[in-house]
Protein backbone atom coordinates (compact mmCIF):
# COMPACT_ATOMS: atom_id res chain seq x y z
CA UNK A 1 0.00 0.00 0.00
CA UNK A 2 3.07 2.20 0.81
CA UNK A 3 4.55 1.51 -2.49
CA UNK A 4 1.46 2.13 -4.46
CA UNK A 5 0.56 5.84 -2.63
CA UNK A 6 4.37 6.34 -2.91
CA UNK A 7 4.38 5.53 -6.62
CA UNK A 8 1.32 8.36 -7.11
CA UNK A 9 3.32 10.93 -4.56
CA UNK A 10 6.02 11.07 -6.79
CA UNK A 11 4.73 10.79 -10.65
CA UNK A 12 1.89 13.55 -9.82
CA UNK A 13 3.40 15.35 -6.72
CA UNK A 14 0.14 14.58 -4.25
CA UNK A 15 0.74 13.38 -1.28
CA UNK A 16 -1.49 10.37 -1.41
CA UNK A 17 -3.75 11.38 1.90
CA UNK A 18 -7.18 10.54 -0.16
CA UNK A 19 -6.32 7.06 -1.40
CA UNK A 20 -4.36 5.83 1.72
CA UNK A 21 -6.21 7.17 4.43
CA UNK A 22 -9.59 5.05 3.22
CA UNK A 23 -7.41 2.12 2.91
CA UNK A 24 -6.18 2.64 6.04
CA UNK A 25 -9.95 2.40 7.55
CA UNK A 26 -10.70 -0.32 5.00
CA UNK A 27 -8.60 -2.97 6.76
CA UNK A 28 -9.46 -1.66 10.47
CA UNK A 29 -7.61 1.18 11.55
CA UNK A 30 -9.33 3.63 13.34
CA UNK A 31 -10.20 6.75 11.01
CA UNK A 32 -8.30 9.08 13.49
CA UNK A 33 -5.02 7.37 13.97
CA UNK A 34 -5.45 6.40 9.95
CA UNK A 35 -5.49 10.01 9.10
CA UNK A 36 -2.72 10.93 11.60
CA UNK A 37 -0.25 8.59 10.61
CA UNK A 38 -0.70 8.67 6.96
CA UNK A 39 0.59 12.26 7.57
CA UNK A 40 3.28 11.46 9.09
CA UNK A 41 4.37 8.79 6.90
CA UNK A 42 3.77 11.65 3.65
CA UNK A 43 6.57 13.79 5.09
CA UNK A 44 8.51 10.59 4.37
CA UNK A 45 7.26 10.32 0.98
CA UNK A 46 7.03 13.62 0.14
CA UNK A 47 11.33 14.44 1.70
CA UNK A 48 11.94 11.68 -0.67
CA UNK A 49 9.90 12.49 -3.80
CA UNK A 50 11.44 16.21 -3.29
CA UNK A 51 14.99 15.12 -3.26
CA UNK A 52 14.31 12.81 -6.40
CA UNK A 53 12.75 15.64 -8.00
CA UNK A 54 15.62 18.05 -6.73
CA UNK A 55 17.80 15.89 -9.04
CA UNK A 56 16.13 15.86 -11.34
CA UNK A 57 15.97 19.99 -11.27
CA UNK A 58 11.84 19.74 -10.69
CA UNK A 59 11.51 21.55 -7.40
CA UNK A 60 11.37 25.64 -7.46
CA UNK A 61 12.36 26.18 -4.09
CA UNK A 62 11.03 30.22 -4.73
CA UNK A 63 7.56 29.11 -5.59
CA UNK A 64 7.09 26.84 -3.06
CA UNK A 65 7.83 28.27 -0.29
CA UNK A 66 6.04 31.50 -1.09
CA UNK A 67 2.93 28.83 -1.70
CA UNK A 68 3.52 27.74 1.30
CA UNK A 69 3.43 31.10 3.41
CA UNK A 70 -0.06 32.02 2.03
CA UNK A 71 -0.83 28.64 1.95
CA UNK A 72 -0.04 28.54 6.30
CA UNK A 73 -2.19 31.77 6.23
CA UNK A 74 -5.09 30.22 4.56
CA UNK A 75 -4.99 27.55 6.49
CA UNK A 76 -5.74 29.30 9.48
CA UNK A 77 -8.50 31.14 8.28
CA UNK A 78 -9.94 28.06 7.14
CA UNK A 79 -9.72 26.63 10.23
CA UNK A 80 -11.62 29.42 12.17
CA UNK A 81 -14.36 29.18 9.15
CA UNK A 82 -14.58 25.41 9.39
CA UNK A 83 -15.00 26.46 13.44
CA UNK A 84 -17.94 28.85 12.63
CA UNK A 85 -19.33 26.46 9.87
CA UNK A 86 -19.79 23.20 12.21
CA UNK A 87 -20.83 25.70 15.24
CA UNK A 88 -23.79 26.31 12.14
CA UNK A 89 -24.39 22.64 11.39
CA UNK A 90 -23.54 22.84 8.41
CA UNK A 91 -19.55 21.72 8.11
CA UNK A 92 -19.61 18.51 6.88
CA UNK A 93 -22.29 19.17 4.10
CA UNK A 94 -20.30 21.74 2.98
CA UNK A 95 -16.77 20.05 2.94
CA UNK A 96 -18.34 16.92 1.05
CA UNK A 97 -20.52 19.55 -1.53
CA UNK A 98 -16.97 21.57 -2.04
CA UNK A 99 -15.02 18.24 -2.43
CA UNK A 100 -17.24 17.31 -5.45
CA UNK A 101 -17.59 20.40 -7.49
CA UNK A 102 -13.59 21.19 -6.34
CA UNK A 103 -12.73 17.83 -7.64
CA UNK A 104 -15.42 17.81 -10.63
CA UNK A 105 -14.34 21.08 -12.23
CA UNK A 106 -10.53 20.38 -11.96
CA UNK A 107 -11.10 16.96 -13.24
CA UNK A 108 -12.96 17.63 -16.25
CA UNK A 109 -10.89 20.77 -17.03
CA UNK A 110 -7.43 19.18 -16.89
CA UNK A 111 -9.06 16.09 -18.84
CA UNK A 112 -10.41 17.80 -21.39
CA UNK A 113 -7.51 20.23 -21.78
CA UNK A 114 -4.64 17.90 -21.66
CA UNK A 115 -6.81 15.62 -24.36
CA UNK A 116 -6.82 18.46 -26.70
CA UNK A 117 -3.28 18.67 -25.97
CA UNK A 118 -2.16 15.14 -27.18
CA UNK A 119 -4.14 15.69 -29.97
CA UNK A 120 -3.17 19.02 -31.40
CA UNK A 121 0.52 17.67 -30.68
CA UNK A 122 -0.14 14.37 -32.09
CA UNK A 123 -1.77 15.78 -35.75
CA UNK A 124 -0.78 18.97 -36.18
CA UNK A 125 2.47 20.45 -37.18
CA UNK A 126 3.27 23.41 -35.42
CA UNK A 127 3.55 26.60 -37.19
CA UNK A 128 5.15 29.71 -35.77
CA UNK A 129 2.56 31.57 -35.40
CA UNK A 130 3.10 34.46 -32.81
CA UNK A 131 -0.03 34.09 -30.25
CA UNK A 132 -1.91 36.90 -28.79
CA UNK A 133 -1.26 37.50 -25.12
CA UNK A 134 -5.07 36.34 -23.31
CA UNK A 135 -6.04 39.33 -20.79
CA UNK A 136 -4.71 37.20 -17.87
CA UNK A 137 -1.47 36.97 -19.19
CA UNK A 138 -1.78 41.17 -19.55
CA UNK A 139 -3.04 41.51 -16.11
CA UNK A 140 0.01 39.37 -14.07
CA UNK A 141 2.41 41.20 -16.50
CA UNK A 142 0.80 44.34 -14.05
CA UNK A 143 0.92 43.38 -11.14
CA UNK A 144 3.64 44.55 -9.01
CA UNK A 145 7.38 42.57 -7.09
CA UNK A 146 8.27 40.85 -10.69
CA UNK A 147 10.31 37.89 -9.63
CA UNK A 148 12.09 35.41 -12.01
CA UNK A 149 11.30 32.09 -11.26
CA UNK A 150 14.00 29.96 -13.39
CA UNK A 151 13.38 26.40 -12.87
CA UNK A 152 9.76 27.40 -14.46
CA UNK A 153 10.75 29.64 -16.87
CA UNK A 154 8.51 32.61 -16.09
CA UNK A 155 8.27 35.76 -14.19
CA UNK A 156 5.41 36.36 -11.87
CA UNK A 157 4.61 38.83 -9.18
CA UNK A 158 5.06 37.38 -6.00
CA UNK A 159 1.53 38.55 -4.66
CA UNK A 160 0.18 36.28 -7.10
CA UNK A 161 1.23 32.66 -5.42
CA UNK A 162 1.14 34.47 -2.03
CA UNK A 163 -2.70 34.84 -3.07
CA UNK A 164 -3.22 31.62 -4.42
CA UNK A 165 -1.24 30.09 -1.64
CA UNK A 166 -4.41 31.46 1.00
CA UNK A 167 -6.85 30.42 -1.52
CA UNK A 168 -5.40 26.82 -1.43
CA UNK A 169 -4.80 26.67 2.22
CA UNK A 170 -8.59 27.67 2.54
CA UNK A 171 -9.76 24.86 1.01
CA UNK A 172 -7.17 22.60 1.94
CA UNK A 173 -8.86 23.40 5.71
CA UNK A 174 -11.87 22.99 4.99
CA UNK A 175 -11.68 19.63 2.42
CA UNK A 176 -9.41 18.51 5.57
CA UNK A 177 -6.27 17.66 2.81
CA UNK A 178 -2.86 18.30 2.37
CA UNK A 179 -4.21 20.58 -0.70
CA UNK A 180 -2.00 18.95 -3.87
CA UNK A 181 -4.60 17.90 -5.45
CA UNK A 182 -6.22 21.40 -5.85
CA UNK A 183 -2.33 23.12 -5.57
CA UNK A 184 -1.19 21.13 -8.71
CA UNK A 185 -3.85 22.83 -11.15
CA UNK A 186 -3.33 25.89 -9.56
CA UNK A 187 0.19 25.90 -10.55
CA UNK A 188 -0.25 24.68 -13.73
CA UNK A 189 -3.26 26.49 -14.62
CA UNK A 190 -3.01 30.22 -12.92
CA UNK A 191 1.22 30.38 -12.48
CA UNK A 192 1.77 28.80 -15.66
CA UNK A 193 4.04 26.87 -14.50
CA UNK A 194 5.74 23.54 -16.39
CA UNK A 195 4.12 20.04 -15.48
CA UNK A 196 7.94 18.82 -14.63
CA UNK A 197 8.20 21.37 -11.98
CA UNK A 198 4.66 21.55 -10.60
CA UNK A 199 5.05 17.76 -9.51
CA UNK A 200 8.61 18.41 -7.28
CA UNK A 201 7.25 22.08 -6.22
CA UNK A 202 4.07 20.39 -4.83
CA UNK A 203 5.56 18.08 -3.67
CA UNK A 204 8.27 20.27 -1.39
CA UNK A 205 5.16 22.16 -0.35
CA UNK A 206 3.46 19.17 1.15
CA UNK A 207 6.22 17.97 3.21
CA UNK A 208 5.60 21.25 5.51
CA UNK A 209 2.20 20.98 5.42
CA UNK A 210 2.30 17.39 6.40
CA UNK A 211 4.92 17.97 9.13
CA UNK A 212 2.67 20.84 11.23
CA UNK A 213 -0.24 18.49 10.49
CA UNK A 214 2.00 15.36 12.06
CA UNK A 215 2.51 17.34 15.08
CA UNK A 216 -0.51 18.82 15.77
CA UNK A 217 -1.83 15.87 15.63
CA UNK A 218 0.54 14.07 18.27
CA UNK A 219 -0.08 16.90 20.60
CA UNK A 220 -3.73 17.37 20.26
CA UNK A 221 -5.34 13.74 19.64
CA UNK A 222 -2.71 11.49 20.18
CA UNK A 223 -3.14 9.82 17.25
CA UNK A 224 -0.17 9.08 15.21
CA UNK A 225 0.76 5.44 15.17
CA UNK A 226 4.26 5.52 14.60
CA UNK A 227 4.89 1.56 13.68
CA UNK A 228 1.78 1.91 11.38
CA UNK A 229 3.67 4.81 9.54
CA UNK A 230 7.14 3.44 9.76
CA UNK A 231 5.45 0.28 7.56
CA UNK A 232 4.33 2.63 5.13
CA UNK A 233 6.74 4.80 5.17
CA UNK A 234 9.56 1.76 3.87
CA UNK A 235 7.08 1.55 0.56
CA UNK A 236 6.04 4.86 0.45
CA UNK A 237 9.62 6.69 0.07
CA UNK A 238 10.71 4.32 -1.92
CA UNK A 239 7.79 4.29 -4.21
CA UNK A 240 8.44 8.46 -4.75
CA UNK A 241 11.51 7.65 -5.81
CA UNK A 242 10.46 5.28 -8.71
CA UNK A 243 7.28 7.59 -9.25
CA UNK A 244 10.13 10.35 -10.15
CA UNK A 245 11.82 8.44 -12.56
CA UNK A 246 8.53 7.24 -14.42
CA UNK A 247 7.21 10.77 -13.93
CA UNK A 248 10.22 12.14 -16.36
CA UNK A 249 9.56 9.86 -18.89
CA UNK A 250 5.83 10.80 -19.66
CA UNK A 251 5.31 14.08 -21.06
CA UNK A 252 3.71 16.56 -19.27
CA UNK A 253 0.01 15.94 -20.97
CA UNK A 254 0.01 12.64 -20.55
CA UNK A 255 0.88 13.38 -16.78
CA UNK A 256 -2.08 15.53 -16.33
CA UNK A 257 -4.17 12.83 -18.33
CA UNK A 258 -3.78 10.51 -15.75
CA UNK A 259 -4.04 12.58 -12.72
CA UNK A 260 -7.38 14.03 -14.44
CA UNK A 261 -8.56 10.71 -14.79
CA UNK A 262 -7.55 9.71 -10.88
CA UNK A 263 -9.37 13.12 -9.67
CA UNK A 264 -12.25 12.24 -11.40
CA UNK A 265 -12.59 8.66 -9.89
CA UNK A 266 -12.01 10.11 -6.47
CA UNK A 267 -14.95 12.39 -7.41
CA UNK A 268 -17.44 10.04 -8.64
CA UNK A 269 -16.15 7.95 -5.71
CA UNK A 270 -17.55 10.79 -3.28
CA UNK A 271 -20.71 11.71 -5.05
CA UNK A 272 -21.89 8.12 -5.10
CA UNK A 273 -21.22 8.14 -1.53
CA UNK A 274 -23.26 11.26 -1.59
CA UNK A 275 -26.22 9.57 -3.30
CA UNK A 276 -25.95 5.95 -1.95
CA UNK A 277 -27.28 5.07 1.81
CA UNK A 278 -24.65 3.92 3.39
CA UNK A 279 -24.18 0.30 4.89
CA UNK A 280 -24.14 1.60 8.51
CA UNK A 281 -25.49 4.73 9.21
CA UNK A 282 -23.20 5.37 11.95
CA UNK A 283 -19.39 6.44 11.71
CA UNK A 284 -16.62 6.92 14.16
CA UNK A 285 -15.70 10.89 14.72
CA UNK A 286 -12.57 11.96 13.25
CA UNK A 287 -10.27 11.25 9.85
CA UNK A 288 -9.83 13.40 6.93
CA UNK B 1 -49.85 -14.37 61.05
CA UNK B 2 -46.70 -16.61 61.16
CA UNK B 3 -47.85 -17.98 58.30
CA UNK B 4 -48.25 -15.17 55.53
CA UNK B 5 -44.64 -13.77 57.13
CA UNK B 6 -43.27 -16.73 55.71
CA UNK B 7 -45.25 -16.74 52.68
CA UNK B 8 -43.43 -13.22 52.50
CA UNK B 9 -40.14 -14.40 52.74
CA UNK B 10 -40.67 -17.15 50.49
CA UNK B 11 -41.86 -14.60 47.51
CA UNK B 12 -38.59 -12.60 48.01
CA UNK B 13 -36.19 -15.54 47.95
CA UNK B 14 -38.29 -16.75 44.99
CA UNK B 15 -37.76 -13.22 43.55
CA UNK B 16 -33.99 -12.88 44.49
CA UNK B 17 -33.41 -16.67 43.17
CA UNK B 18 -34.76 -15.90 39.72
CA UNK B 19 -32.60 -12.97 39.41
CA UNK B 20 -30.06 -14.29 36.61
CA UNK B 21 -26.62 -12.14 39.03
CA UNK B 22 -28.11 -14.24 41.96
CA UNK B 23 -27.31 -17.37 39.80
CA UNK B 24 -24.28 -16.45 38.64
CA UNK B 25 -23.30 -15.45 42.47
CA UNK B 26 -23.73 -19.12 43.63
CA UNK B 27 -23.30 -21.83 40.93
CA UNK B 28 -19.56 -22.64 39.56
CA UNK B 29 -17.78 -24.25 36.64
CA UNK B 30 -14.41 -25.39 36.33
CA UNK B 31 -12.74 -23.84 33.54
CA UNK B 32 -9.21 -23.44 32.30
CA UNK B 33 -8.16 -20.46 30.54
CA UNK B 34 -4.68 -20.39 28.53
CA UNK B 35 -3.34 -17.79 28.44
CA UNK B 36 -4.78 -15.12 30.75
CA UNK B 37 -2.85 -12.16 29.62
CA UNK B 38 -2.27 -11.16 25.89
CA UNK B 39 1.29 -9.61 24.95
CA UNK B 40 0.69 -7.38 22.53
CA UNK B 41 4.19 -6.80 21.13
CA UNK B 42 5.39 -5.31 17.65
CA UNK B 43 4.31 -7.91 15.70
CA UNK B 44 1.01 -8.73 17.34
CA UNK B 45 -1.81 -9.45 14.71
CA UNK B 46 -4.26 -11.11 16.79
CA UNK B 47 -4.38 -13.82 19.65
CA UNK B 48 -5.97 -16.96 20.23
CA UNK B 49 -7.50 -17.71 23.88
CA UNK B 50 -7.87 -21.48 24.45
CA UNK B 51 -10.80 -22.56 27.05
CA UNK B 52 -11.71 -25.74 28.24
CA UNK B 53 -14.04 -26.85 31.30
CA UNK B 54 -16.62 -29.06 32.61
CA UNK B 55 -20.58 -28.90 32.28
CA UNK B 56 -23.39 -30.47 33.43
CA UNK B 57 -24.17 -33.28 30.12
CA UNK B 58 -27.67 -32.12 29.93
CA UNK B 59 -26.70 -28.08 29.53
CA UNK B 60 -25.18 -26.12 26.80
CA UNK B 61 -22.20 -23.57 26.72
CA UNK B 62 -22.12 -20.15 25.82
CA UNK B 63 -18.98 -17.54 26.79
CA UNK B 64 -19.05 -14.47 26.71
CA UNK B 65 -15.82 -11.73 26.17
CA UNK B 66 -16.49 -8.31 27.58
CA UNK B 67 -14.15 -5.00 27.65
CA UNK B 68 -14.64 -2.45 30.38
CA UNK B 69 -16.93 0.36 29.66
CA UNK B 70 -16.90 3.26 27.29
CA UNK B 71 -18.14 5.81 25.99
CA UNK B 72 -18.42 6.88 22.28
CA UNK B 73 -18.91 9.39 20.28
CA UNK B 74 -20.29 9.12 16.58
CA UNK B 75 -21.57 10.85 13.30
CA UNK B 76 -25.05 10.25 12.51
CA UNK B 77 -25.75 9.92 9.03
CA UNK B 78 -29.08 10.61 7.21
CA UNK B 79 -30.81 11.87 4.05
CA UNK B 80 -30.21 15.58 3.58
CA UNK B 81 -32.71 17.55 1.14
CA UNK B 82 -34.69 14.26 0.47
CA UNK B 83 -31.32 13.08 -2.16
CA UNK B 84 -27.95 13.46 -0.22
CA UNK B 85 -26.66 10.74 2.44
CA UNK B 86 -24.33 12.43 5.03
CA UNK B 87 -23.07 13.43 8.35
CA UNK B 88 -25.91 14.96 10.04
CA UNK B 89 -25.28 15.36 13.90
CA UNK B 90 -23.30 13.91 16.39
CA UNK B 91 -24.83 10.65 18.75
CA UNK B 92 -23.57 9.70 22.25
CA UNK B 93 -23.40 6.44 22.97
CA UNK B 94 -22.53 5.49 26.45
CA UNK B 95 -21.60 2.93 28.81
CA UNK B 96 -21.12 0.53 26.29
CA UNK B 97 -18.39 -2.42 26.41
CA UNK B 98 -15.53 -2.05 24.43
CA UNK B 99 -15.26 -5.61 23.44
CA UNK B 100 -18.23 -7.70 23.33
CA UNK B 101 -17.90 -11.00 21.85
CA UNK B 102 -20.47 -14.09 22.19
CA UNK B 103 -19.57 -17.86 21.35
CA UNK B 104 -22.17 -19.91 21.66
CA UNK B 105 -22.58 -23.58 21.41
CA UNK B 106 -24.74 -24.52 18.34
CA UNK B 107 -28.17 -25.16 20.77
CA UNK B 108 -27.49 -21.60 22.17
CA UNK B 109 -26.92 -20.02 18.67
CA UNK B 110 -30.06 -21.77 17.80
CA UNK B 111 -32.01 -20.64 20.84
CA UNK B 112 -30.73 -17.49 20.01
CA UNK B 113 -31.67 -17.15 16.36
CA UNK B 114 -35.25 -18.19 17.48
CA UNK B 115 -35.75 -15.06 19.52
CA UNK B 116 -37.20 -16.13 22.64
CA UNK B 117 -37.58 -14.27 25.18
CA UNK B 118 -36.70 -16.23 27.64
CA UNK B 119 -33.50 -16.04 26.24
CA UNK B 120 -33.81 -12.19 26.22
CA UNK B 121 -34.57 -12.49 30.11
CA UNK B 122 -31.32 -14.05 30.70
CA UNK B 123 -29.72 -10.88 29.73
CA UNK B 124 -26.80 -12.24 28.45
CA UNK B 125 -26.83 -11.29 24.83
CA UNK B 126 -26.77 -7.53 23.18
CA UNK B 127 -30.10 -6.82 24.43
CA UNK B 128 -28.36 -6.29 27.67
CA UNK B 129 -25.39 -4.20 26.10
CA UNK B 130 -28.64 -2.18 25.26
CA UNK B 131 -30.70 -1.65 28.33
CA UNK B 132 -27.47 -0.83 30.14
CA UNK B 133 -26.51 1.85 27.70
CA UNK B 134 -27.34 5.33 27.47
CA UNK B 135 -27.68 6.97 24.54
CA UNK B 136 -27.99 10.35 24.22
CA UNK B 137 -29.79 12.01 21.10
CA UNK B 138 -32.80 14.20 20.63
CA UNK B 139 -35.72 12.06 19.02
CA UNK B 140 -35.04 8.66 17.13
CA UNK B 141 -35.61 4.89 17.88
CA UNK B 142 -32.76 3.68 20.39
CA UNK B 143 -32.55 0.19 19.55
CA UNK B 144 -32.25 1.36 15.78
CA UNK B 145 -29.72 3.57 16.51
CA UNK B 146 -28.13 1.04 18.68
CA UNK B 147 -27.82 -2.20 15.80
CA UNK B 148 -26.05 0.67 13.79
CA UNK B 149 -23.81 0.98 16.74
CA UNK B 150 -23.48 -2.58 16.72
CA UNK B 151 -22.83 -3.05 13.12
CA UNK B 152 -19.99 -0.20 13.27
CA UNK B 153 -18.36 -2.43 16.01
CA UNK B 154 -18.89 -5.89 14.38
CA UNK B 155 -17.31 -4.67 10.88
CA UNK B 156 -14.03 -3.86 13.71
CA UNK B 157 -14.11 -7.21 14.81
CA UNK B 158 -14.32 -5.95 18.57
CA UNK B 159 -18.58 -6.69 18.44
CA UNK B 160 -20.16 -10.17 17.49
CA UNK B 161 -21.37 -14.03 17.52
CA UNK B 162 -19.00 -16.45 16.49
CA UNK B 163 -20.45 -19.50 16.09
CA UNK B 164 -19.19 -23.06 15.96
CA UNK B 165 -16.15 -22.90 18.24
CA UNK B 166 -17.55 -24.70 20.93
CA UNK B 167 -16.68 -28.60 20.85
CA UNK B 168 -18.28 -31.33 23.53
CA UNK B 169 -16.53 -34.79 24.58
CA UNK B 170 -17.75 -37.14 26.78
CA UNK B 171 -17.19 -36.99 30.42
CA UNK B 172 -17.71 -38.48 33.73
CA UNK B 173 -20.48 -38.72 36.72
CA UNK B 174 -23.25 -36.48 34.14
CA UNK B 175 -20.62 -33.95 32.83
CA UNK B 176 -19.14 -33.24 29.56
CA UNK B 177 -16.31 -31.63 28.65
CA UNK B 178 -15.84 -28.52 26.34
CA UNK B 179 -13.14 -26.57 24.82
CA UNK B 180 -13.14 -23.36 22.26
CA UNK B 181 -10.68 -21.19 20.89
CA UNK B 182 -11.51 -18.03 21.18
CA UNK B 183 -9.74 -15.45 18.30
CA UNK B 184 -8.76 -12.23 19.42
CA UNK B 185 -8.83 -9.28 17.12
CA UNK B 186 -5.62 -7.48 15.73
CA UNK B 187 -7.43 -4.19 17.13
CA UNK B 188 -7.95 -5.21 20.41
CA UNK B 189 -7.44 -2.25 22.88
CA UNK B 190 -5.30 -2.52 26.06
CA UNK B 191 -7.42 -3.73 28.73
CA UNK B 192 -8.41 -6.11 31.88
CA UNK B 193 -11.10 -7.95 29.74
CA UNK B 194 -14.25 -10.67 31.96
CA UNK B 195 -14.70 -13.64 30.21
CA UNK B 196 -18.00 -15.32 31.37
CA UNK B 197 -19.05 -19.01 30.93
CA UNK B 198 -22.78 -20.02 31.17
CA UNK B 199 -23.80 -23.39 31.79
CA UNK B 200 -27.29 -23.59 30.05
CA UNK B 201 -29.76 -25.68 30.66
CA UNK B 202 -33.79 -25.35 29.54
CA UNK B 203 -33.21 -21.54 28.72
CA UNK B 204 -31.94 -21.11 32.19
CA UNK B 205 -28.76 -20.70 34.03
CA UNK B 206 -27.26 -23.78 35.26
CA UNK B 207 -23.82 -23.28 35.90
CA UNK B 208 -21.28 -20.15 35.54
CA UNK B 209 -17.62 -19.07 35.88
CA UNK B 210 -16.10 -15.95 35.27
CA UNK B 211 -12.16 -15.31 34.62
CA UNK B 212 -10.46 -12.34 33.66
CA UNK B 213 -8.13 -12.01 30.47
CA UNK B 214 -5.53 -8.84 30.24
CA UNK B 215 -4.42 -7.38 27.08
CA UNK B 216 -1.02 -5.66 27.12
CA UNK B 217 1.16 -3.61 25.22
CA UNK B 218 5.05 -5.05 25.43
CA UNK B 219 7.70 -3.83 24.25
CA UNK B 220 8.37 -1.19 21.37
CA UNK B 221 4.71 -0.99 20.79
CA UNK B 222 4.25 0.00 25.22
CA UNK B 223 7.13 2.29 24.86
CA UNK B 224 5.22 4.07 21.90
CA UNK B 225 1.95 4.28 23.33
CA UNK B 226 3.46 5.39 26.86
CA UNK B 227 5.57 8.07 25.14
CA UNK B 228 2.74 9.64 22.71
CA UNK B 229 0.63 10.03 25.61
CA UNK B 230 2.87 11.64 28.00
CA UNK B 231 4.93 13.42 25.58
CA UNK B 232 2.56 14.50 22.91
CA UNK B 233 4.75 17.08 20.90
CA UNK B 234 8.49 15.65 21.33
CA UNK B 235 6.49 12.58 20.41
CA UNK B 236 5.36 14.16 17.01
CA UNK B 237 8.57 16.14 16.02
CA UNK B 238 10.50 12.81 16.69
CA UNK B 239 7.95 10.99 14.10
CA UNK B 240 8.73 13.89 11.71
CA UNK B 241 12.39 13.50 12.18
CA UNK B 242 12.50 9.46 11.60
CA UNK B 243 10.24 10.00 8.70
CA UNK B 244 12.35 13.09 7.20
CA UNK B 245 15.15 10.80 7.22
CA UNK B 246 13.88 7.50 5.84
CA UNK B 247 12.95 10.08 3.34
CA UNK B 248 16.38 11.44 2.60
CA UNK B 249 18.34 7.69 3.01
CA UNK B 250 15.66 6.53 0.47
CA UNK B 251 16.90 9.62 -1.81
CA UNK B 252 20.75 9.19 -0.94
CA UNK B 253 20.65 5.85 -1.93
CA UNK B 254 18.64 6.13 -5.29
CA UNK B 255 20.97 8.75 -5.76
CA UNK B 256 23.95 6.95 -5.65
CA UNK B 257 22.49 4.25 -7.79
CA UNK B 258 21.99 6.72 -10.48
CA UNK B 259 25.56 7.80 -10.32
CA UNK B 260 26.81 4.35 -11.11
Amino acid sequence: MGGFVGLLSGIFGVGGGFLMTPLLIMIGIPPTVAAASDSNQIVGASTSGTLAHYHLGNVEFKMGILLLIGGVAGGTVGVQFIKILRHMGNADFLIQITYVIMLGFVGIYMFVESLQGLRVSKSIEVVAVPKKESKYAMILKKLPWQTNFEKSGTELSIVLPLVLGVFVGILAAIMGVGGGFIMVPVMVYLLRMPMHVVVGTSLFQILFTCINVTIMQANTNHTVDFVLALILLIGSTLGAQMGAKISRRLKGEQLKIILASLVLIVMVKMLMGLLLKPEILLAFVGGH
Amino acid sequence: MKKSIFIIIYIIMMFICGQPEFVLATASLEVTVRPNQILMGALYNGANISVMGNVPADSEVLIRLTGHLEDYKLKKKGRAMGVLWMNLGIVEIQKVPSLFLLYPSKAVNDSLQAGRQSWQDLGLGFEAVLKQANIVLDSEDKSALFEEFVKLEKKSGLYGTIKNTIHYKQGKGGMKSFSCTLALPSGLPQGVYKLDVFAIKDDAIAGYTSKEIEAKKVGMPAFITSFAFNHGTLYGVLAVLVAIIAGLVTGVIFKGEKAH
